[in-house]
């Protein structure tokens, strides 16, 4: 059956094919209209669907792609609550973006290009959260990553931009490697690759011992492996930061609120095969916390308005991670909203100030702009409000159901290092708030920027109205003992229905839920009350120790594997006197050429010869032969 | 059984008959500018109302004293045949214009064709099969001579002539030897007593066996009865060597099967067809590095796919004409695709050598992304129709033919990508491109759209043969 979800997803994929085969003939503001519109009908199907139907399972099976005796696979979509949230975020953010990106495009010439990707981006999106099964969703979880190469380097002439796409690209193909190990494992051992069934099959074979926990391991590490490709975590995080070469747009729909969910999401779609191994989730948690602990420290160091939000995405998703590991999938589910909003509102704040100040990215080369900028200022004070955790922002309330998942479910150690990165965030996004905004005098501004580039109304408003949605986002969760009206959690009892919620909260426990919240806030306003101190006034100087050479070093991930994988392995490579088999290798394919080109020329000098008398000669001792063979078979059958 | 449902039957054959006797006066009376169009225009329609009741029809059985079979894959074989017919016809028509041999004929000749592969692949009655074979290389022989003031046509086309009547007199012979030794002219499966065909003591039967099935292989260009194939689809008109790497390989192909198909174990012949396969791999892919003609390459690679073909004729399951339906679909559409492009970057010259490839991307980008397609997809490269086709046929035959034959098949078909990419390497070279490029035909660009939105559309739903024959 085609329905909705064909609807859904193809109306981007015709955007993109109208704006790329149309790129020469269709004006300007045509292809952004198009690009605008390939999201915006989506987001409309999707709304409606969110309200039209209660309880919910659309399942869609378009046709069977491949079927043999042992396995099936097919294309098929599924619209549950889990992927209905995903939908909205991406749909609705995405349509935000987009229109935002009319303004930030409005002087380029490739525009139409531009939307093409992104809607390109966001069809492969919603076949990604959309798929029935692995497969599709690899589909899509390719073709993101595709999307996100072709955005990094949209500015293609820039080098930078270049190579921080093929980083970004091959990064991920090494995630890529362990999905698809872990599809064949999957595929071999159970013979299908659907969701649904997985997600019975496995509990069950394990319980009935026909499968061990470390197969189940291996699979969810494989799989969490190929999440942190995507979702840029320890190990393979390095390209996210170097992917803000791409335009602002992108950074903030890809690589902060949709595509590096991702992996978040496909382990809360296969949570009941990782609540399987207790491994596979310390391995989760740890990497998670490792990851947001190392990428926060960095972005304290950091001096480009960018990169600074890059790292604290990377740390923003281990926190998520941390949930994951800890079974707080509707925890994890909750701050990856809250962050798609506040993230993607930062961003495109520091698209919006970067526009204004003439592309100008460097931190060191703002400050004061809290006066000429009021807006930006604003709305960048409600963003950072939200990210650090402060009361009553929407940070703040999924952080604190996240901490208090790790609480119940690792006890105080856990708890303390993710406090210990909450304090960080907010300290590192306040150092960025009073670099731009406060820091320098204004006079100091009005001499380097002594005019600011017009801001095109599209960004003025989308930037109010996901300022808005920032504010809001966060009640969607309220705590109970916030719950003056009883609404609940908005988002847990909705994705009740897909995620087991674990570890109902019991009153008694609500003074210590009451007395941890108490003790997060305390510490995020001290991350607050340092940056002011240090960053209000004026650029601190920086010691020049090893801690901070470290930071700034960015703990010398990128050197290391420069320094310790890839030059050993050419080394090696060297060393094994490989590079004589590559001469073998370029020369076998000669040598093979030659070697038929010589039974070909033989044959062509008996037979091949155009003389029709030696054809029907050929035709007939070709008979002869075959004769032979039948009267030697049947003789030798004879005798005995 | 009743005399309408015989009628109902065959009412396919009969509309393309029908075709064949009213184009052909029909012809006669129009004026030449109205025929130019109107008769390419009519015979399509026959073929495509052919093909609708091939589509719609989806019952069984025999008809006149089981002379004629109809099942449904066998009709699924019928309707990619009537598909090479339309893409023929659509490549023909500017062609023929071009070169001033725009005989209306060529069309009721080819629709001619039609009926004799049709009759051909829907029986398994001896004489039946006779009377469509001959019908079939008949009309080829006129098609292949159409441009008959050229001397390379002629001589293909004397050829082609002379030796398909010396193979049509094995086959002559073989099927009197098979009939000599067991007083039957049916082979079907389910017609034949059973055992009868399997009787390895009677010395007529398997000779005349082997006469035949040698007869079979000359039809389909298999080595090493494939010595005129090079020649023959060198000299013959594009548009026409395009219809004869195609529709004979369906039709010999669906006999070969249909003929074998109870005799697998009867071991003298499957040894015979074995050893054909293996030859017609290695020369096929052998002679085709060695070809400086882009046609002669195209005719070398279809000997060795003839290869590969017979190899699932000797090795399948159940649903093993499944898999020839998808292998042989794949292939008839790279093939036309192929062709289509080499008519048109070829406005005027018939044969194209490799080295004049080059400077064509340059010229005619578009033409270079669908033919490197459709090379990719002869080659079996993955995200190709012709990848999946390879695919399900060494998922059939490597469990019943276990290693040997299956790695026999990996490795020709790895050792014919050196050919294929060398090929499309040709295609990338510097320079200025000196042929001029037919521009002006809505026909051909639909032939060559046609091949490659179906390829696209077998690629995504490869499940399409096994589906439409009733097994998934």
């Amino acid at each position: 059956m085609v329905g909705w979800s064909f609807l859904i997803i193809l109306i981007p994929l015709a955007g993109f094919a109208i704006n790329i085969l149309g790129s020469r003939v269709i004006p300007k503001w045509l292809a952004m209209l198009v690009g605008v519109m390939a999201v915006i009908i989506p987001f409309t199907i999707a709304g409606g669907l969110f309200f039209g139907v209660g309880e919910f399972l659309i399942r869609e099976h378009w046709f069977n792609w491949l079927e043999t005796d042992s396995w099936l696979l097919e294309v098929a979509y599924r619209l549950d609550h889990l992927s209905m949230v995903m939908l909205l975020i991406i749909l609705g953010i995405g349509g935000l973006i987009h229109i935002y990106s009319v303004g930030y495009m409005r002087d380029r010439e490739d525009a139409g290009r531009f939307f093409s990707y992104m809607n390109l981006f966001i069809f492969f999106m919603l076949v990604l959260v959309l798929g029935d099964n692995l497969l599709v969703m690899f589909i899509g979880w390719e073709g993101v990553g595709l999307c996100s190469y072709l955005l990094i380097g949209f500015d293609y002439h820039r080098k930078a931009a270049a190579i921080a796409a093929t980083k970004a690209f091959v990064t991920n193909r090494i995630g890529d490697v362990g999905f698809l190990i872990a599809i064949f494992i999957l595929l071999n051992n159970f013979g299908t690759l659907s969701f649904t069934k997985l997600n019975q099959v496995i509990p069950n074979a394990l319980a009935s011992g026909e499968i061990g926990v470390g197969l189940v391991s291996l699979i969810c590490i494989l799989l969490f492996f190929a999440a942190t490709g995507k979702s840029a975590q320890f190990p393979l995080f390095t390209w996210l930061p170097d992917a803000m070469e791409g335009p602002t747009p992108v950074s903030a729909l890809i690589h902060a609120a949709t595509m590096v969910t991702s992996g978040i999401y496909l382990i809360v779609r296969l949570w009941p095969i990782f609540e399987l191994s207790e491994l596979a989730q310390s391995v989760i948690l740890y990497t998670g916390a490792f990851s947001a602990l190392v990428s926060a420290l960095i972005a304290t160091k950091q001096w480009d308005i960018k990169k600074v939000l890059a790292y604290s995405t990377i740390s923003q998703l281990g926190y998520m991670f941390m949930a994951l590991g800890a079974g707080g999938y509707g925890a994890a589910m909750f701050h990856l909203t809250t962050h798609a909003f506040f993230k993607a509102l930062l961003f495109l704040v520091a698209g919006s100030v970067i526009v204004q100040l003439h592309h100008q990215q460097d931190l060191r080369k703002m400050g004061g702009l809290k006066l000429r900028l009021p807006l930006a200022g604003l709305i960048f004070a409600i963003g950072a409000w939200s990210i650090s955790g402060l009361p009553f922002g929407a940070g703040f309330f999924s952080k604190d159901e996240l901490l208090w998942q790790l609480y119940l479910d690792r006890g105080w150690d856990v708890w303390l290092l993710a406090v210990l990165i909450a304090f960080l965030s907010a300290y590192y996004t306040y150092r960025l708030f009073y670099l731009i905004f406060y820091g320098q005098s204004a006079e100091h501004s009005q001499k380097s920027y002594p005019s600011l580039v017009a801001e095109p109304a599209a960004m003025k408003y989308v930037l109010i109205v996901l300022a808005a949605g920032t504010v809001l986002v966060g009640l969607l969760g309220v705590p109970h003992y916030l719950d003056i009206f009883h609404v609940g959690n908005l988002i847990n009892l909705y994705l009740a229905k897909v995620v087991v919620m674990p570890s109902q909260l019991g009153i008694d426990q609500s003074m210590t839920e009451i007395l941890l919240m108490s003790t997060s806030l305390a510490v995020a306003v001290g991350g607050f009350l340092l940056a002011r101190m240090r960053y209000r006034k004026s650029l601190p100087i920086e010691k020049d120790n090893g801690w901070n050479r470290l930071l700034v070093g960015k703990f010398f991930v990128d050197d290391i594997y420069q320094d310790y994988i890839a030059k050993p392995f050419s080394n090696l490579v060297k060393g094994l006197g490989i590079a004589y088999f590559e001469d073998f290798f370029h020369s076998a394919p000669k040598w093979g050429r030659r070697f038929f080109l010589k039974i070909g020329e033989s044959i062509g000098k008996t037979g091949q010869s155009g003389n029709m008398q030696d054809y029907a000669l050929a035709i007939g001792f070709s008979m002869m032969i075959g004769f032979a063979i039948v009267v030697i078979l049947f003789l030798t059958s004879w005798l005995y | 059984m009743d005399i309408d449902f015989q009628l109902a039957i065959i009412l396919p054959e009969l509309v393309i008959a029908g075709g064949v006797i009213f184009l052909s006066v029909a012809g006669l009376f129009l004026r030449p500018n109205l025929r130019m169009w109107v008769i390419p225009l009519l015979s399509i329609a026959f073929m495509l109302v052919a093909g609708a009741v091939l589509i719609i029809d989806s019952t069984s059985g025999y008809g006149f004293h089981k002379l004629i079979v109809k099942r449904r894959e066998l009709d699924f074989f019928k309707l990619i045949i009537l598909l090479g017919g339309v893409l023929t016809t659509l490549i023909s028509t500017r062609y023929l214009q071009r070169r001033s041999i725009n005989y209306f004929e060529f069309y009721v000749m080819l629709l001619a064709a039609m009926l004799g592969a049709m009759i051909a692949v829907s029986t398994t009655h001896f004489l039946t099969l006779l009377v469509g074979i001959e019908i079939l290389a008949i009309t080829s022989y006129v098609m292949c001579a159409i441009r008959r003031y050229d001397r390379s046509s002629v001589e293909a086309a004397f050829k082609y002539f002379l030796l398909g009547s010396f193979s049509t007199a094995f086959i002559l012979f073989g099927i009197g030897f098979m009939y000599g030794g067991t007083g039957q002219l049916h082979f079907g499966v389910d017609i034949f007593p059973n055992g009868q065909l399997n009787n390895s003591e009677n010395l007529f039967l398997v000779i005349g066996g082997i006469m035949f099935l040698g007869g079979l292989a000359f039809k389909l260009a298999a080595a090493p009865f494939h010595f005129w194939a090079a020649d023959v689809y060198q000299g013959a008109p594009t548009a026409v060597m395009a219809f004869l790497i195609s529709v004979p390989k369906i039709v010999f192909l669906v006999i070969f099967y249909n003929f074998l198909d109870s005799h697998i174990k009867f071991a003298p012949w499957g040894v015979f067809v074995l050893i054909l396969a293996n030859i017609s791999m290695l020369v096929g892919n052998a002679m085709a590095f060695l070809q400086k003609d882009i046609k002669r390459l195209i005719a070398f690679s279809s000997v060795a796919h003839s290869g590969y073909l017979l190899l699932i004729v000797i090795f399948h399951r159940s649903e093993g004409m499944a898999v020839l339906g998808y292998y042989l679909l794949a292939y008839l559409l790279a093939s036309f695709g192929m062709l289509a492009i080499i008519i048109k970057i070829s406005a005027d010259k018939e044969n194209i050598l490799l080295g004049e490839l080059k400077g064509l991307f340059a010229s005619s980008p578009r033409s270079v992304f669908l033919l490197s397609f459709f090379i990719l997809s002869l080659a079996g490269i993955p995200l190709t129709a012709g990848f999946f086709g390879k695919l399900f046929l060494f998922y059939e035959i490597a469990p019943i033919g276990g290693f040997w034959i299956g790695g026999a098949m990996i490795i020709n078909s790895i050792i014919s990508v050196g050919y294929y990419i060398l090929l499309i390497g040709h295609l990338f070279k510097r320079g200025v491109f000196e042929h001029s490029v037919v521009a002006d035909s809505k026909n051909l660009e639909m032939a060559y759209w046609l091949a490659f939105l179906i390829s696209v559309g077998i690629l995504l739903w490869p499940q399409v043969v096994n589906t439409f024959m009733g097994f998934a």
